[in-house]
């Protein structure tokens, strides 16, 4: 490409070239670039550019170069696992998985970027019990329903930032384990209802990240979420049983049964991402 | 500017009308007034050739402040803990590298938002002028909470006393580091707060070893963006309700026929309280901000903003607890090294040039002469050379779509590990991602890099091993490193790094001594194992870093401090730990007659010991490490070969030395110092590094 010719300078006192005139104004031969309209047409190139020409900013179409969106949620969402759709399956199953709300970004990608970053950023408080205790039958159980995090993309788990929530409850005796008897306040009996719990202690802010050159990159719609799996292990009701206490006068026993059951609390959070052309 | 077309095309027998002339020029003039757009142009040739200007597509705007947490010395007993201000909260410790170093900044315990300042004062932001445009925030900060035990003596930065004297300096009475107005005696020098085994039987989630926390109270810190003096709601790392309280998950279930007991008709009942009764009444948690005592933090948030001046800055607030409204003494979070990029992207950008006027072209009117010069040099030739010559004024506004846009990513890419998992027998699951490597402090060895898992603990520390970075792997044939030559950094470009680590586990190994103790044996119990509880520990620390490698070395620590994070989540047992005395141990007493003195009979009696010791496991801890820097080439352009994410990790140097005791036999295992702990063992699981390269 070269800088645009005009193939006819209309000479004095000679006849007015029509077809050099014409062909001024807009040829149809875009191989010789001498028309000004045809060459303006879309035929302008960096040739034709004033020597230091660069692009400003101003010249760029608004999210042509970059482009970033963030989807959030304040109010604070406390999912428990018996609220979840998931059965006791030890194997686990796509459907199993569900999104965490306030965490997920669904926008358009108006063309194909070089570069995705994606951000999930959540606050979570948990529970996560494990143990061994005893149901209501008197079998022994030992629970430790998990609870997992991942971050997916266009519905494909991205491996890396698959995490599994540490256990944070637990009774410090186990009063499901018969050779090991558990002990009350005053030091007597089965079961120990006080329990270990750190929640608040354990509470983390996650900011997991992405960076793809094709996923979420190419033109069209994506998605982005952070997905949850919580598990509940036991089957069945486990048996808590009090030491009792002298204040009822004689020794009584008090047994409670409980379900236990993992929970996520999630605090304020979003979900980010930013494409570059 | 739509296509444009002569009205018609000039023939030989036409007659030659001036306003048909003038339309075919005029147009084009038009065109020059600053209407051309992507439609006058070949889209491939742009962005191919075309040069961007700097700022055209976004502009990073990036500050940090690196400053060391406080960890003494590496090598030895000179290891402390990461206490760094005294009981005034004012008073700071000196940093532990260098002159000119920035120090910690220490949150006030207001709830109040305040701006993250550096020593002089100034807050960690940036301010810049924008159009209209949208702002794509990360911050990132390094925060600890003071009060992790430390000896009364106060150790010094480069090494530890291991010598027990009468002033006491490993008392386990909470009061010896108090005097009588509750002031700390010695600064930064806290208690051990070991629970005894009747209180933690009432209070079993109290057994962490911090004077703050006790393993069971949140730092409660809260960290956020704020723009322009508005704080942004959704960058806050917390809850929105800062005294919500969410039930726990679990709930009465049914009983088994013929038990009683769901109920009390008398007294109000409850699952935990301190005289347990079972019953329906579901006690709930107030967990609304950060919970471990060292944790590194990464948020952000997207911003529109209109045109204007705009200050972008990271802020904190620490929450006040609830339970008790009286802070501990020395109950402080600082914040450590800080990071804040800000890019900034224009949506609508007002003209950057002066417009130039049009190029001015004679019209034709009836009677006018067609002469070369009216039409050739000062029509068709001055239209041509404007074509031939566009300026940056003649591009319309908002006009180049990506189409016709060069990319200005230089580089990218993203490496993954997946660390297979193994479960063991005891249902523990590991990772094959491990590693024994041992902080080499901030001095001579700071970037030393091992290169086999098993380096550093165990390895005595010397000039040339036994302390290092290990770079993460997954354990078989993939390290968490991305290497290429396009990775350096020019003057124009800007590299940005982040990771994420799945901390699994920080796991203590045990020193020799204990490994050569028989369980079996109860003076064993009675001596030692009676206080093996270091899962307990919350000092015991890791530590991961973005590094680069120049070729020649590498650089881990230096234009970057690495982020730290402690054994926060110490609670996991053994099915067979037991909270009272409930270990029996035969004792031998002996008695003498009173008269003769001469007569003895013996007596052997069960005497009940400390049963928790050695019953504790390692607890996963599942926290997101998020790592984040920055390089700006304008600071100086770096060859970069490597960037790699390494993982190291540091105790107290009083787990793992004996102190001398000689007023107390074989109790004095039961005071640090304590050859207790060999080391640390730090395991990940699924890991990824990005690194992107961008021209400015």
């Amino acid at each position: 490409m070269s800088d645009i010719t005009l193939a006819y300078l209309y000479p004095d006192n000679s006849v007015l070239d029509v077809q050099g005139h014409n062909n001024n104004v807009h040829s149809s031969d875009m191989s010789v670039r001498e028309g000004l309209m045809s060459t303006a047409n879309g035929y302008l190139t960096t040739e034709n550019l004033v020597s230091g020409f660069s692009v400003r900013k101003h010249h760029v179409m608004q999210e042509q170069a970059a482009l970033a969106r963030m989807e959030s949620m304040s109010p604070t969402n406390t999912i428990y696992a018996d609220g979840v759709a998931e059965d006791a399956a030890t194997v686990p199953t796509k459907d199993q998985w569900f999104n965490l709300p306030g965490c997920s970004l669904r926008w358009y990608q108006p063309y194909d970027a070089s570069v995705l970053i994606a951000n999930w950023s959540f606050f979570t408080s948990h529970n996560r019990w494990t143990g061994i205790f005893k149901d209501k039958n008197d079998d022994t159980r030992t629970i430790t329903p998990g609870v997992r995090l991942r971050c997916v993309i266009d519905g494909n788990e991205i491996f890396a930032t698959s995490r599994r929530m540490a256990e944070n409850h637990f009774h410090p005796i186990s009063p499901g384990a018969a050779s090991k008897p558990g002990v009350g306040e005053d030091g007597e009996g089965e079961g120990n209802p006080a329990f270990v719990d750190t929640e608040a202690h354990s509470a983390l802010y996650w900011d997991m990240h992405y960076s793809s050159k094709t996923d979420g990159a190419t033109a069209g719609y994506h998605e982005i979420a952070v997905q949850c799996r919580m598990s509940i292990d036991a089957a069945d009701t486990v048996k808590l049983k009090s030491a009792g206490s002298t204040a009822f006068g004689d020794k009584f026993e008090v047994i409670g049964y409980f379900k236990l059951f993992n929970h996520i609390s999630l605090g304020i959070r979003n979900a980010r991402v930013l494409t570059l052309l | 500017m739509p296509y444009i077309f002569p009205k018609r095309r000039l023939k030989s027998s036409d007659v030659l009308d001036p306003n048909d002339l003038n339309q075919d020029f005029m147009p084009v003039q038009e065109l020059l007034t600053g209407n051309l757009d992507a439609k006058n142009f070949i889209a491939s040739d742009l962005k191919s050739n075309v040069t961007v200007q700097e700022g055209a597509y976004f502009t990073p705007h990036y500050t940090e402040v690196e400053v060391p947490v406080y960890l003494g010395g590496a090598r030895g007993t000179a290891t402390t803990t990461m206490n760094f201000v005294q009981s005034d909260g004012a008073t700071l410790r000196e940093p532990p590298v260098g002159d000119n170093i920035e120090n910690a900044f220490v949150i006030p315990n207001t709830q109040a938002w305040v701006s993250v300042t550096n020593n002089a004062g100034n807050a960690i932001k940036s301010t810049f002028t924008t159009d209209q445009a949208v702002l794509w925030i990360t911050g990132y900060v390094q925060y600890v909470w003071n009060g992790f035990f430390e000896p009364k003596g106060g150790p010094g930065i480069d090494a530890v006393s291991t010598t027990y004297t009468s002033a006491g300096h490993f008392g386990l009475d909470p009061t010896e580091f108090l005097d009588s107005d509750g002031d700390q005696r010695a600064p930064y020098a806290y208690q051990l707060r070991e629970a005894s085994s009747g209180d933690e039987n009432k209070y079993p989630d109290r057994g962490g070893f911090h004077h703050g926390s006790r393993g069971e109270r949140p730092a409660n810190v809260q960290f956020a963006i704020r723009v322009d003096g508005r704080v942004i709601e959704e960058s806050i790392t917390g809850k929105q309700g800062t005294y919500d309280h969410e039930p726990k998950g679990f709930r009465a279930g049914e009983s088994s026929e013929g038990q009683a007991g769901q109920r009390s008709f008398k007294y109000k009942v409850t699952y935990d309280s301190a005289l347990p009764r079972p019953g329906q009444r579901i006690p709930t948690e107030r967990a609304v901000g950060l919970g471990p005592e060292v944790l590194p933090v990464r948020f952000g948030c997207v911003v529109p903003v209109a045109p204007g001046s705009h200050t972008v800055e990271i802020i904190a607030r620490r929450l006040r607890p609830l339970q008790d409204q009286d802070l501990k003494v020395g109950d402080y979070v600082g914040v450590f090294s800080r990071r804040l990029l800000t890019m900034e992207l224009p949506s609508y950008a007002s003209r950057s040039t002066t417009k130039i006027p049009p190029p001015t072209i004679p019209s034709f009117e009836s009677e006018t002469g067609i002469t070369e010069t009216r039409i050739g040099t000062n029509t068709s030739q001055k239209l041509q050379n404007r074509l031939n010559d566009i300026r940056v004024s003649d591009v319309a506004r908002n006009s180049l779509p990506n189409t016709h846009l060069p990319s200005k990513v230089k580089y990218s890419n993203r490496v993954a590990i997946t660390p297979g998992l193994t479960t063991l027998s005891t249902g523990d699951v590991l990772s094959t991602g491990y590693s024994q490597a041992r902080w080499p402090g901030w001095g001579t060895y700071k970037n030393r890099v091992v290169t086999n898992r098993l380096d550093g603990w165990g390895e005595t520390f010397t000039d040339s091993d036994g302390a290092g970075w290990f770079m993460l792997t997954d354990g078989a044939s993939d390290d968490l490193v991305v290497e290429s030559s396009d990775l350096s950094v020019a003057g124009n470009e800007f590299l940005v790094a982040m990771a994420d680590v799945n901390l699994r586990r920080i796991t203590p190994t045990k020193s020799d001594f204990v490994r050569s103790l028989d369980v079996e044996d109860s003076q064993h119990w009675r001596d030692y194992l009676s206080w093996y509880m270091p899962h307990k520990y919350l000092d015991l620390y890791a530590a991961f870093s973005i590094g680069y490698y120049d070729g020649s070395n590498w650089n881990i620590v230096d234009a970057h401090k690495p982020s730290w994070i402690n054994r926060y989540n110490w609670i996991h047992r053994t099915k067979g730990y037991r909270s009272n005395d409930d270990v029996e141990t035969k004792r031998v007493e002996v008695y003498s007659s009173d008269f003769a003195k001469t007569e003895y009979s013996f007596t052997i009696k069960n005497k009940s010991l400390d049963g928790r010791g050695s019953e504790t496991v390692d607890g996963l801890q599942s926290a997101n490490i998020p790592l984040f820097w920055a390089l700006d080439g304008a600071d100086g352009a770096k060859t970069i070969e490597k960037v790699a994410v390494f993982v190291s990790s540091a105790v107290p140097g009083w787990w793992r030395f004996t102190a001398t005791r000689s007023d107390i036999g074989f109790y004095d295992w039961q005071y640090p110092a304590r050859d207790i702990l060999k080391g640390l063992q730090v395991s990940w699981g699924n890991s990824h590094l990005s690194t992107i390269k961008v021209e400015k």
